[in-house]
């Protein structure tokens, strides 16, 4: 469960960090996500899914952009009617924080 | 000769004039001990302000040296010295544990810092730390 407080923590870097759902699975939505400096574009959307999917990842980030040259095997996907692009990059637990969740994946990106 | 002289003596000791100037030396030799008493002050006061003005600088170095600034970690304020610091030991210094990872807020932008990486700290940083998981796949 997503607490208001887990998602207020989001919100130190992500101001506009909104929940959402489609179905069953949770996200929370990152309007004006900020990239680590070197990536172009450095402001997009994000789409954080904080707990298990049925893709075998125990967490996603998804972005508005793809970035080929971070992280590896890119990969397209449609969620809540929006196109989004994630690398795979797994094993991040779901169990942690919501910002520690964030800023893992966010390692892909530095 | 003796008795007049004695009686000029005295007259004199009773004059007026000799009066006006007893009190003339008593005035002289107050103002003698005064002067002598402001010069003893002046000496002792005079000299103060100079001790002030160093202790002053001295204190002023010390606040310079001890001066803190307050940085965020984990949306909690902490207070150290500014300047360069290399990551693992900003962590120690703000009671981050060594295997958690430190980020940088960098406009807006959560930004993974290096252990070995320097950082300069100057005031209301924004830093949050995390455990280290996953990996690309």
């Amino acid at each position: 469960v997503i607490t208001e407080g887990a998602v207020g923590d989001l919100r130190a870097v992500c101001p506009e960090a909104t929940e959402m759902m489609e179905g069953a699975v949770r996200y929370i939505y990152l309007p004006d996500l900020r990239l680590p400096a070197g990536n172009v574009p450095s402001v997009v959307e994000g789409l954080l899914r904080p707990g298990a999917g049925s893709d075998g990842y125990t967490s996603r980030l998804f972005l508005s952009h793809a970035f080929p040259t971070k992280g590896q095997n890119w990969t397209v996907h449609q969620i809540v009617a929006k196109t989004w692009h994630t690398p795979s990059f797994n094993l991040v637990p779901a169990d942690l924080p919501l910002l520690d969740i964030l800023a893992n994946h966010l390692r892909v990106f530095v | 000769m003796a008795n007049a002289m004695f009686y000029s003596w005295q007259k004199l000791l009773c004059s007026k004039e000799l009066r006006q100037v007893l009190v003339f030396l008593g005035r002289v030799r107050r103002f003698m001990c005064n002067s002598l008493v402001f010069l003893l002050v002046d000496s002792a006061v005079g000299s103060q302000p100079l001790y002030e003005e160093m202790h002053m600088h001295k204190n002023e170095d010390d606040e310079h040296k001890d001066k803190k600034v307050k940085i965020l970690v984990d949306s909690h304020p902490k207070h150290l010295s500014p300047g360069q610091y290399l990551v693992s030991d900003l962590k120690i210094a703000v009671d981050v544990p060594a295997e958690k990872e430190l980020d940088l807020v960098v406009n807006g932008a959560l930004t993974p810092l290096a252990d070995t990486a320097t950082i300069v700290v100057a005031e209301g940083e924004v830093f949050f730390s995390h455990v280290r998981r996953g990996g690309s796949s």
